[in-house]
């Protein structure tokens, strides 16, 4: 966790705190990014811009308890990932899949290790990963999502579910879903 | 809902494979973008800092050049006191030797041609005889004063002098007003000589002329 110290030195301009906020917080975000655009160049890209702004901001932000710094510059980072798919117009309806699975437990995803879940949400369709990512992972609502990618909430909701379908299939292709079924 | 198995999936979750996190050259690009705000900045603030710096060279030396002439007017209560006050002497107290040199002088006299209110009688007169000693007397105070520049004037002749360039007309004069305290007798005075000097405005010409 960064320090208050830290974060009000970099806002000065101080170098090396910002090495320090870069080193801390870099890795999380790239993958971050890597979820939502999944090609390395473009989360690399996009990391950079959204670490800009973060420095930029810096100024702006109020530090109220641990991890509040991380989480900002999780939103910003967020906010520049949409955006970065707005403009290479892959609009996250676009992408259908071609089977509809069956609805299995759930539980099974709490059995998977954090790198083959992952791994399953890089091969998630476009369209449905980041509904999922903005839902699962970011926790925002249907509504919030709704806003942000200029769709309705049921389209979100019905996009949301399909993702979870498509989870669950390719969990059955891995061979991960013997232990879900045995609980 | 916000699952547990996804809590903090990016920090658990390492890099998959394929995928490689180029950090330096992603800190690169950070660092320069930040270098080139802070020399955007910079330009900013010395373009900024050029018409300030122009304005006030120009507003300085506007002021230093311009030197200022000051006329200082004193009101005095006392009505005589406004003529300097100075031994006045005689005509017939002056020194002979005065008009002697006048005489001498004679021909410079005639050579400048300067305007004189002679007679023809006087003229031919000063003219045939040089020795003589029947001159006008104006010719004679005006000779006086040519000398005068030369040799130490008369006490009148110096205040009358004093008085002469105290009228000369200076150029762009600024007035400075004295203020002094008066006293009710004098303020009386002042009121009077004021009042004088507005209701009669040529009086105070003549006096000066």
């Amino acid at each position: 966790m960064l320090e208050k110290k830290t974060i009000e030195k970099a806002s000065k301009g101080n170098l090396k705190a910002e090495r320090l906020i870069y080193d801390s917080i870099s890795k999380p975000l790239f993958m971050l990014c890597l979820r939502y655009l999944k090609h390395q160049e473009d989360a690399e890209d996009v990391l950079s811009s959204a670490l800009i702004k973060v420095f930029r901001s810096l100024h702006r932000f109020e530090y109220k308890m641990e991890g509040s710094f991380e989480a900002w510059a999780r939103k910003i980072t967020v906010n520049e990932c949409l955006m970065c798919l707005r403009k290479q117009m892959r609009s996250p309806m676009m992408v259908e899949p071609e089977e509809h699975f069956q609805k299995e437990g759930e539980d099974i995803l709490d059995k998977l290790s954090a790198d083959e879940l992952f791994g399953l949400i890089l091969q998630l369709p476009e369209g449905y990963r980041t509904v999922f990512n903005l839902y699962e992972i970011e926790g925002f609502s249907h509504p919030e999502i709704s806003e942000k990618l200029g769709i309705s909430e049921g389209t979100s909701k019905s996009q949301l579910s399909k993702a979870k379908n498509y989870l669950k299939k390719l969990i059955i292709a891995n061979g991960w879903n013997h232990a879900s079924k045995i609980i | 809902m916000l699952r547990k198995s996804f809590e903090n999936i990016d920090q658990r979750a390492k890099i998959p494979v394929g995928v490689e996190f180029r950090k330096e050259e992603v800190w690169g690009k950070v660092v320069k973008a930040s270098r080139k705000d802070r020399t955007r900045y910079r330009y900013w603030a010395a373009a900024a800092l050029i018409p300030i710096i122009a304005l006030s060279i120009w507003y300085f030396k506007a002021s230093t050049d311009a030197e200022p002439r000051y006329l200082l007017t004193a009101i005095s209560s006392d009505q005589s006191n406004m003529v300097e006050e100075i031994p006045t002497s005689n005509w017939e107290q002056k020194p002979e030797k005065t008009i002697s040199t006048a005489t001498h002088q004679e021909e410079e006299f005639v050579e400048k041609e300067v305007w004189k209110p002679i007679t023809p009688d006087s003229t031919e007169t000063l003219h045939k005889n040089e020795q003589s000693k029947i001159l006008r007397q104006t010719i004679v105070l005006e000779d006086t004063f040519a000398t005068s520049e030369e040799k130490k004037l008369s006490p009148s002749a110096q205040a009358f002098q004093q008085a002469l360039e105290k009228t000369k007309i200076e150029k762009k004069v600024e007035e400075r007003m004295i203020v002094e305290k008066l006293t009710f007798e004098q303020m009386i005075q002042a009121r009077r000589q004021f009042m004088q000097e507005k209701g009669n405005p040529t009086k105070n010409k003549r006096k000066d002329d």
